[in-house]
């Protein structure tokens, strides 16, 4: 189970946490939950489809305590100055791409992760995060009319 | 600029958002299996693959049969004491020649006695032959050579008593050796299985068992199954608490070694133990 599963959900942990350090313990946690669980495993959906939204749920839940925790340490007025700053000292299209995607809802931001940075489809991702395949495909949809917004001054650059 | 040249853009550039490196296997594993050790080892004992449930079934079996057993030799002591106490002695060495008088047929040998001791062959026995029933008893008590099957019986009844729980207590000593010999080699490595605890905890029932059994007249038998009484409480406790302090392994290896436990088992059980008996 290991061994079939752990690329895709240590991908996936990467995708959303930035961090090497997060992603394996995500993964780790992921599989020490699936292990636990093993038995609630009714075979509803396919095995891969259960793994990842235990994968996404640990990651959101870990994301969202990380962030806590940031923010305790540091003031909200430094964090916003310090985003500021990176985004005029960095004009590079995919800096600003990278930036566009941490700022999206945490919602919108997985589908997005997981569709078009990860491969996963509608029903998978519908799968892992318990929604219908029509709202991920809305979610999306909203996800990539924000980045538009976001990268409007660079519109000369992904056309050419 | 239309919606699907964003999209392939995007698509594009985004592979390189968080681009993860290698998945590390071999580390994540190695940590997943040390968390799941640490949780198995604090968690209580879920009785829940086979194996476990045979461990749980044989324990139980085995639980049963000397149970039974030490039941066994209670009742042939309380027999024996009784019969020990009957004046006159033994109905059971008295059936024989009752049935054959009864019979008409007094020089008919039973076939648990030789017929040198059952038929009648003095005067005296030919005449005890021809008593009624009801008043043999008296009569064998007069003839005196009646008397003879009482410690016979006796002896037979002490014997098998003792035979029977040498067997038991040997094959309770090998199951206890097994189980310090595992205990010992978890122990090395600063954690106790949850199933050595478990087993221990029915070794303890049955060690209890033993002691107080009336078999159990042999003072250096009784002093080793006090001590291993200690010991298998100790290891149980073991169990009953979170995590392994390394504390008590020590205490339990401190008794170990000053009771000279290992030695002293081997000392009474023969190789191979569990399946021989001692002192037989």
């Amino acid at each position: 189970m290991y061994d079939a599963h752990v690329d895709r959900v240590y991908r996936l942990a990467y995708r959303l946490a930035g961090s090497d350090d997060l992603a394996q313990d995500f993964t780790q946690d992921t599989f020490i939950r699936a292990f636990e669980r093993l038995k609630e495993f009714r075979g509803d959906a396919s095995f891969a489809t259960w793994l990842h939204s235990i994968a996404v749920s640990v990651s959101l839940n870990g994301l969202r305590k990380v962030k806590r925790l940031r923010t305790r340490e540091a003031g909200l007025e430094d964090a916003d100055a310090h985003e500021w700053k990176q985004r005029r000292a960095e004009p590079d299209l995919r800096i600003r791409l990278a930036q566009a995607i941490d700022a999206l809802p945490p919602g919108y931001r997985t589908v997005f992760v997981m569709h078009d940075v990860e491969g996963f489809t509608h029903e998978e991702i519908a799968g892992a995060l318990g929604l219908q395949p029509g709202t991920s495909k809305a979610q999306l949809s909203r996800a990539r009319a924000r980045l538009r917004t976001a990268l409007a001054d660079f519109r000369g650059e992904w056309t050419a | 600029m239309t919606d699907d040249e964003f999209e392939n853009f995007l698509r594009h550039a985004a592979r390189d958002y968080n681009e993860p490196p290698a998945t590390p296997h071999d580390a994540m594993w190695a940590r997943i299996e040390t968390a799941r050790r640490e949780k198995s080892s604090s968690a209580p004992l879920h009785i829940a693959s086979p194996r476990r449930w045979l461990m749980l079934g044989s324990a139980i079996a085995a639980m049963l049969l000397v149970g039974i057993a030490i039941g066994y030799v209670w009742r042939g002591t309380t027999d024996s004491r009784l019969v020990a106490e009957r004046p006159g002695g033994a109905a059971d060495s008295a059936q024989p020649l009752h049935v054959a008088a009864e019979s008409g047929q007094p020089g008919i040998p039973d076939s648990g006695t030789s017929s040198r001791e059952s038929a009648p062959r003095t005067p005296g026995e030919q005449r005890l032959a021809a008593v009624p029933p009801d008043t043999r008893v008296d009569a064998r008590d007069l003839s005196g050579s009646a008397r003879r099957p009482v410690p016979n019986a006796a002896g037979v009844a002490a014997g098998n008593q003792s035979a029977a729980y040498a067997t038991l207590t040997a094959e309770h000593l090998g199951r206890v050796e097994m189980l310090l010999t595992s205990y010992r080699a978890e122990s090395e490595r600063g954690e106790v299985d949850p199933q050595i605890t478990s087993w221990a905890g029915d070794l303890l029932g049955t060690t209890r068992l033993l002691l107080d059994s009336p078999g159990a007249s042999d003072a250096r038998m009784r002093k080793l199954l006090g001590d291993l009484e200690i010991v298998l409480t100790q290891i149980t406790q073991l169990g009953a608490e979170q995590g392994t302090k390394k504390d008590e392994l020590q205490l339990i290896d401190q008794s170990l070694r000053s009771h000279d436990v290992m030695t002293r088992i081997r000392g009474v059980t023969p190789a191979g133990a569990g399946a021989l008996p001692i002192g037989t």
